[in-house]
């Protein structure tokens, strides 16, 4: 699939549940990229909002693992601490997320709880990559 | 390319092709037959492909695309012949399920009190986001004894009355062990007991609308014009993440068990393995916390109730999981056997006199809750002699329609007022959630739950009306 040199996402339809797609230069664009299409799934913020930083290590083999990875944090931190990421820096298996509380956002849509290994997609495209995923919510 | 093939107006059969070990069995009137684009008979096929898999690879009526194994699907593993487990033929959501709750009242009596009683359970119903449960628990080894006891605990703690034990599928899963559930999944967990979740997570107040079997309506104690609560939810995020975590911990010892899967999300391994065998005492245990988690919200409601009525009176009639996987033992080709009955998406609807039912309710078969979409119906059912499908019948209406597609063609505050227009009194988190779930987004629940009776693999005793709905 060709996609512009720009990052980007979007929600496909899926009757189970959520499926979201992104894109971007390079993997880890694409990647930092899905998370933001994963908050815009289920939550609107206020773009003036000032984010918390949070870093994590990701332990993960392939490029499919990694989004597994990076995308499961997203859940866990909105689930188990009220944190929604609404932006990512992913570099050096590295990803540090940036998140708002759950209280200042608002919720629009089913949150999400777990990231499915069907059709999932981390690879590279003829002119940058592109990830997508189905979210169980 | 799969081959389906008429057998019935009710029954469809997918040859075997591609390595599958057993045929697909769809059992659907040709209206319901999964839509072009809807990739659910693959994901049948797919599972026909399992280790160990015996008769045939299952598809309820409501069954649609999902991830792994199709939502609406059956399939049982021979235990001794190297039959697998598999986290995603259970789902993310462990033990999401339904429970009945009977009113004393008819609907004419309460019809005065709506509006009160639905902002009562609106305020008594924690949903949406993260945390936030009815009840806080006050640490780990207290959520261990919930793991390992489900709703026997909350009621031991005073959340309930023994009867609603007598009513819950099988009280508790004994094989529950909560040293194979992750920290990540104890930290979701802890905070979450007595809450709603959001997706397709509701609290209804509904009324009898019509019955078909006078005998066993009585015997459920449901008559015309009664009035009922159902709610549907699940484990929460501690159920996702163990699924989630299980799923990863296959994913990496099937080459050594000499298992290959087409679809990562169906990864397993043997049942009588350490990783299988790992997987079924987290999924027990998380099905416990989900049980527990209706308890606590039958609770609420019976709280709420009491604010408005004066009296906390809700009977529990029945509360069954439609995701989860048990051992249980079926005659195959003949003899007993020992089979590990994946059902996702698909409730257990076991027959009259079988052991495992209450005493008051053997010889009636067990009751059967199938919850539909906001605005048409649900359903109680009730399980047949001789079901052909390892005693399985449908969940739901089932999805034809995307939640993506659903926000973006419907309007929420519309889908609202014609609810409420319509008599169903409407409690949200938010429109775009409410207008995800609206009715057209999925298939007609009348037919669906006529197929299963037609189909053989349940009876229908009584429809139920939403008059309320508090939506997660």
């Amino acid at each position: 699939m060709s996609r512009p040199d720009a990052a980007g996402h979007r929600a496909i339809g899926h009757t189970a549940d959520v499926r979201i797609e992104s894109w971007g230069p390079t993997r880890d664009a694409a990647l930092a990229e899905a998370v933001t299409a994963l908050a815009d799934s289920y939550a609107r913020w206020p773009t003036d909002a000032v984010p918390v930083k949070v870093v994590v290590e990701m332990a993960a083999g392939s490029d499919e693992e990694l989004l597994v990875a990076v995308l499961d944090e997203a859940v866990f931190l909105a689930d188990a601490r009220g944190l929604v990421a609404v932006a990512a820096r992913v570099a050096g298996g590295v990803a540090t997320f940036a998140c708002l509380p759950a209280s200042t956002v608002d919720v629009v849509g089913a949150c999400p709880k777990g990231v499915a290994w069907n059709d999932l997609v981390c690879a590279a495209t003829d002119d940058g990559w592109r990830c997508a995923a189905t979210i169980d919510v | 390319m799969l081959t389906l093939t008429e057998q019935t107006p009710y029954r469809w059969r997918v040859e075997r092709c591609d390595g599958m070990r057993v045929p697909g069995i769809v059992f659907a009137s040709r209206r319901l037959l999964p839509e072009p684009g809807d990739a659910s008979l693959r994901q049948l096929a797919n599972v026909a492909m399992l280790p160990g898999i015996v008769v045939a690879s299952y598809a309820m009526p409501d069954v649609h695309w999902g991830y792994g194994f199709p939502i609406g699907g059956v399939a049982a593993t021979d235990v001794a012949r190297g039959g697998v487990g598999s986290p995603g033929g259970v789902g993310f959501d462990i033990s999401c399920g339904v429970r009945l709750l009977l009113a004393p009242q008819e609907h004419d009596e309460l019809r005065p009190h709506l509006g009160a009683r639905m902002d009562a359970l609106d305020r008594a119903v924690p949903r949406g986001l993260g945390t936030g449960g009815v009840w806080r628990l006050s640490g780990r080894e207290e959520l261990d004894d919930l793991l390992r006891e489900g709703a026997r605990y909350a009621v031991r703690r005073g959340h309930g009355v023994e009867r609603d034990l007598d009513r819950c599928e099988d009280g508790a899963l004994a094989d529950a062990d909560p040293r194979e559930v992750s920290e990540r999944a104890l930290e979701r967990g802890l905070g979450q007991v007595g809450s709603l979740g959001s997706g397709n997570h509701f609290l209804e107040v509904q009324v009898v609308d019509e019955v078909y079997d006078d005998a066993r309506a009585a015997a459920f104690g449901l008559s015309v014009g009664r009035v009922c609560v159902m709610i549907h939810c699940g484990s929460r995020g501690l159920g996702h993440q163990v699924c989630t975590d299980h799923v990863k911990r296959m994913l990496a010892v099937m080459a050594r068990y000499g298992i290959t899967v087409p679809d990562k999300q169906l990864a397993c391994a043997p049942v009588e393995s350490a990783e299988g065998a790992a997987y079924l005492a987290a999924m027990a245990a998380a099905a416990n916390y989900g049980r527990a988690n209706r308890q606590l919200l039958s609770e609420a409601a019976r709280g709420a109730w009491q604010a408005v009525l004066g009296t906390r009176e809700l009977d529990l009639l029945y509360d069954v999981s439609h995701n989860l996987a048990k051992i249980e033992t079926h005659d195959v080709d003949g003899r007993p056997r020992r089979l590990c009955v994946h059902r996702k998406g698909a409730t257990l609807a076991l027959p009259p006199h079988h052991p495992d039912l209450p005493a008051d309710l053997a010889s009636h078969g067990q009751p059967v809750l199938v919850p539909g979409s906001m605005g048409t119906a649900s359903y109680v059912l009730s399980g047949v002699a001789a079901g052909p499908a390892f005693s399985s019948t449908c969940h739901g209406a089932g999805r034809v329609m995307s939640r993506h597609a659903a926000a973006r063609r419907v309007d929420g505050r519309a889908l609202r007022d014609a609810l409420q227009a319509g008599g169903v009194a409407v409690r949200a988190s938010s429109y775009r959630g409410l207008a995800e779930e609206a009715p057209e987004s999925y298939k007609d629940v009348d037919e669906v739950v006529l197929t299963c009776e037609h189909a053989g693999l349940a009876r229908r005793v009584a429809r139920l009306r939403p008059i309320g709905v508090v939506k997660g």
